[in-house]
């Protein structure tokens, strides 16, 4: 490769990831943020293009979208702040369980306390999973992400997305029985 | 509202980028990247000073192989001038933090990033590292909570003996832990109300101090007396460190008899603590979902870290106490994950977590007993293909010991991998792969994953209905690794099939049986009792797979499988129903034998 071609190569890739820069990075900054916090999320979207500038020539349009290769890649930098996330997951769900559900003065008494137990049982049953059951559980429900996309991301088969996300389901739902 | 929806509610809302940070990031990125290929290209700037200056810059292995020169060199300073730019511009972030670690003592030498020692060919080792290689990470994030660990004094590395002490500052919107737990029970603290509840295994107190969410655990050897005991031995006293974090601090005055401090320093805000980290997967995707990941931490904060969860078990690594967790939730063949956790020498902590195991799990602890230590700086190059050959001294050098370099950043590399090499479609001979594919059955869907036959499939459409069956189908190493389950007493003979029963959760029951030589069938079935499962199981019919494919085709008029003991077909599915109910027209079924309880039979299936 001469250096030239080089040159022009990486113009190309710059120019392709730029466009997905504007694209995307809200989406991604927006991932990030969810799980470690505004400060982290800074350096993981950050990362995350400067990663797919690196390695422009890996992504391959035929294996899906550049959305979800982009994920895929935020992924795998977020796994580093496996402590954070889950701190900081924990804490939202006990956040979210006093303000969001009792607070509405609309709500009756027995069905809040109804409403905040159901909510603890799935606190807890989501503290238990594991990490990459957990992202999986993110990249489906938070970010809404179709079975093909997840798979995408996580380098599985769609397939096995869906079993895994039963799995999960009869996880978190055996684990809230056993919590009754 | 079903667990899913009900996990949506607590999806964050997070304050996104503005405008003008986004300029400042694009910026950053794309806006020197010009630049500075141009001034690559002008001046033909040497490589080796951009490796160098990119010690700290994660570098993927198709640019070090493939865009070797000066591509790569406008690439690495693409990623240089983003990284200063960052750091330059740290003041400027949305909500600057904890950064001042960079005064800590721990911070890496110039000797140690400029060591340019090789490990080993990985080749030999059935993995290869991710592109990033290792990973050097002084903690810049807030710990965002204290943490102390309390342990039995008679025995004080027993992690059912443990308690651990958590609280921090924003978990102070005055809920008590465990207060809305089902079961909990109620205990008077410093003339307040504190809450004890039982999750899994493990016992939880919780209480308020200053306005500030406090919680313990304890292993299953503590009793809610003991944790009662411990948790009215705790005084708020001034932190020795302000800043952001919580505005008391709780020391014991003192732990009650029979006691004893583990980690009695905080994880402080600001870590004095190295984490150094790599990653493996049998193709160096770093997106491989079975991942070996290794961590070591080193620092005055690091002892924290040498405590595995509550849950473990202890066990002897490398002739060190260490602990061994496999987690609760499990794949097909054992726990999701395995982690195993030591203290390789002073102030060196080691987290070996193996995920996806795939039927090793076990071994893993006796493959830790050949690790070597490694530089740091040798992962990068260990990660090249055209790497300089190891020479007799760096070979001394390796095999010198821990303690190798200024820092204590090191870690550990296997010396050989002989069991924890992951097995691929590729390794897989058997001639009825078809690789991974999701075909639409009745209703429900199955799929073939990389190196086994997985079929869920459930009766009424709904894909996001647990399946009635799952059933794997094993063969090669994977049949051999499964086969290591079955260590059930609880067996029928059904069949001709002598099929171990395995109880998994309140409804799902887990069936294995060899078909033939080298072939295990795995059946996760969820009924609603052991009987119902038991019949269901019977109705399981092989099937060549031509014969699945028209079943699929003649939705929704499923052909009745009437060939399914064709001695031709070379490979089965197994399909069935449960019962007429679930509109699937029933498999021929021969007459089963009555079911009978072989206890005698040898613990192998």
């Amino acid at each position: 490769m001469s250096r030239s071609d080089t040159t022009a190569g990486d113009r190309v890739a710059s120019t392709v990831v730029a466009g997905w820069f504007d694209e995307h990075v809200a989406t991604i900054h927006r991932f990030a943020a969810r799980r470690i916090g505004e400060h982290g999320a800074w350096d993981i979207t950050a990362d995350t293009f400067r990663i797919a500038l690196e390695r422009f020539d890996e992504f391959d349009p035929g294996r899906g979208h550049e959305r979800a290769w982009l994920y895929g890649i935020a992924s795998n930098l977020l796994r580093r702040h496996w402590r954070t996330e889950e701190r900081r997951l924990l804490a939202r769900l006990r956040s979210t369980t006093s303000r969001d559900v009792t607070g509405d003065p609309l709500v009756t008494v027995d069905a809040r306390i109804d409403a905040e137990r159901e909510v603890n049982r799935v606190i807890s049953a989501i503290g238990g999973l594991a990490p990459d059951d957990r992202e999986l559980l993110i990249l489906v429900v938070w970010e809404q992400l179709s079975s093909a996309e997840v798979a995408q991301v996580l380098g599985i088969p769609a397939g096995t997305v869906r079993s895994r996300l039963n799995r999960i389901r009869t996880e978190l739902r055996h684990q809230q029985g056993e919590a009754e | 509202m079903n667990e899913l929806d009900t996990f949506e509610t607590f999806r964050p809302n997070v304050r996104p980028l503005s405008p003008e940070q986004q300029a400042t990031m694009r910026s950053q990125l794309f806006g020197a990247s010009d630049h500075v290929a141009t001034t690559v290209i002008d001046h033909d700037r040497p490589l080796d000073l951009v490796t160098d200056a990119m010690h700290s810059a994660p570098r993927s292995r198709r640019s070090h192989q493939g865009l070797l020169g000066v591509a790569a060199a406008a690439i690495a300073i693409t990623g240089i001038a983003g990284i200063w730019a960052f750091e330059s511009n740290r003041q400027d972030r949305p909500a600057p933090a904890q950064e001042s670690s960079a005064s800590e003592p721990i911070e890496p030498t110039a000797a140690t990033v400029g060591q340019t020692l090789v490990p080993d060919d990985l080749a030999t080792l059935g993995v290869s590292l991710t592109p990033a290689g290792l990973q050097t990470d002084r903690q810049a994030e807030r710990s965002e909570v204290q943490r102390r660990v309390y342990g039995s004094a008679a025995d004080p590395g027993d992690p059912a003996q443990m308690v651990t002490l958590t609280y921090a500052a924003d978990m102070n919107d005055g809920r008590v832990p465990c207060e809305f737990v089902d079961g909990a029970s109620s205990f008077e603290i410093a003339a307040d109300t504190g809450w004890l509840c039982q999750t899994g295994s493990t016992t939880s107190a919780g209480w308020i101090v200053d306005g500030i969410a406090v919680e313990l655990s304890a292993g299953r050897g503590v009793s809610p007396d003991g944790l009662v005991a411990v948790a009215r031995s705790l005084r708020a006293v001034s932190p020795p460190e302000t800043g952001e974090g919580p505005e008391i601090d709780l020391e014991p005055d003192p732990l009650p008899s029979g006691w004893t401090t583990l980690v009695g320093t905080d994880l402080p805000f600001e870590q004095a603590l190295l984490e150094t980290s790599w990653l493996a997967t049998s193709d160096g995707d770093p997106n491989d979902p079975q991942q070996l990941w290794v961590r070591s931490w080193t620092g005055d904060d690091a002892a924290v870290y040498a405590f595995a969860p509550l849950e473990s078990q202890r066990t002897i690594v490398r002739g060190q106490p260490g602990y061994l967790y496999q987690s609760s939730q499990e794949a097909q063949n054992g726990p999701i994950e395995v982690t195993v956790t030591w203290v390789e020498g002073p102030g060196l902590v080691m987290s070996v977590s193996l995920a996806n195991p795939s039927g090793v799990a076990a071994d893993l602890v006796t493959n830790l007993e050949s690790w070597r230590p490694a530089d740091t700086a040798t992962f990068p190059l260990a990660n090249d293909g055209d790497a300089t050959p190891i020479s007799t001294e760096q070979a001394a050098l390796i095999a010198s010991g821990p303690a190798a370099t200024a820092d204590g950043r090191q870690a550990l590399l296997p010396a050989s991998f002989p069991r924890l090499q992951f097995p691929t479609p590729e390794s897989v001979t058997d001639p009825v792969l078809v690789g991974a594919q999701d075909y639409p059955i009745d209703g429900g869907w199955f799929s073939f994953a990389n190196y086994d036959q997985q079929i869920d499939w459930n009766f009424d459409g709904n894909p996001t209905r647990e399946p009635a069956f799952s059933v794997a189908i094993f063969t090669g190493k994977q049949a051999d690794a499964e086969r290591a389950i079955c260590g059930s007493p609880d067996r029928v003979v059904q069949g001709g099939r002598t099929i171990t029963i395995l109880d998994r959760t309140q409804d799902q029951w887990r069936f294995v049986w060899s078909e033939t030589s080298g072939v295990l069938v795995v059946v996760d079935a969820y009924f609603k009792s052991r009987e119902e499962a038991i019949a269901a199981i019977e109705t399981l019919q092989p099937v060549k797979e031509v014969v699945w494919q028209k079943r699929l085709a003649s939705i929704p008029a499923p052909e009745v499988v009437t060939d399914a003991t064709d001695q031709d077909a070379n490979w089965t599915l197994y399909l069935g129903a449960a019962n007429s109910d679930y509109q699937l027209d029933p498999m021929p079924t021969s007459s089963p034998e009555t079911p009978t309880i072989s206890s005698s039979e040898k613990n192998n299936c």
